[in-house]
């Protein structure tokens, strides 16, 4: 039970950032206690070093509330926009235009700081297939980038 | 070059913290390019040493043999 106490006093900061990064506000809270229910409950299962394993817990307890509310609400679903990079339009743009598994290793490294090491043990596949995956998002990333900011400027002429 | 979308990203953060950002780099895997010299070392050795033998097989080497200055391409 302490050491439930303790990585809950650690940790509860970090993964409520981790939610909100991904889901909108309504949900924080009940995807933020569900993670620490099943930590409570698997507490001999958690590793010494746990926010990724937290971060795991949460991702796949987001899924499922995701899924629980497009089952139940589907119109509110419809909605609810998922949170998206600030201050800067075209990256956002770009961004959203990613697929899931992208846009989820890019968050974990750039949003959570986490090493691929880390983004690995959260997507649960291997080192070398994380650093693969991030690679190409990057990639992927820049491309569209590139792609916006060549479209701007004929864009900018037309409306002249 | 492309980090610079990383660090793009970590600054357009919807929810920003105090986390140490360490951006992986792209660098070479020592054992797959240990891997690779071992496997290029393993087919250009035997390739050299036994090219002449090879090219005596199929009649292509003029080792010892007179060529008339005729037929030579200027």
């Amino acid at each position: 039970m302490q050491r439930f106490e303790e990585i809950y006093e650690a940790y509860r900061g970090t993964v409520e950032s981790y939610v909100r990064r991904r889901a909108s506000a309504d949900l924080v809270e009940d995807v933020v206690a569900d993670v620490f229910v099943v930590c409570l409950r698997r507490i001999d299962d958690v590793p010494s070093v746990p926010l990724p394993w937290l971060y795991t817990v949460a991702r796949k307890t987001l899924a499922n509330e995701r899924r629980r509310r497009a089952r139940t609400a589907p119109a509110e679903v419809a909605v609810t926009r998922d949170p998206e990079p600030v201050g800067d339009s075209a990256l956002a743009v770009a961004f959203a235009d990613l697929g899931e598994n992208d846009r989820e290793i890019l968050r974990l490294v750039a949003w959570e700081g986490l090493s691929l090491g880390e983004a690995a043990t959260v997507l649960d596949c291997s080192g070398v297939a994380a650093r693969v995956r991030y690679h190409r998002a990057k990639a992927r990333l820049s491309v569209r980038l590139e792609d916006a900011a060549s479209i701007r400027p004929v864009h900018q002429g037309a409306m002249r | 070059m492309r980090n610079d979308v990383i660090s793009r990203l970590a600054a357009a953060n919807p929810v920003p913290t105090q986390v140490q950002l360490c951006i992986p780099r792209y660098s070479p895997d020592r054992r797959r390019v240990a891997i690779a010299v071992a496997f290029a070392v393993a087919v250009a050795v035997p390739a050299v040493a036994f090219a002449g033998a090879l090219g005596n097989l199929r009649g292509f080497i003029s080792a010892d043999e007179l060529c008339p200055a005729g037929r030579v391409a200027t």
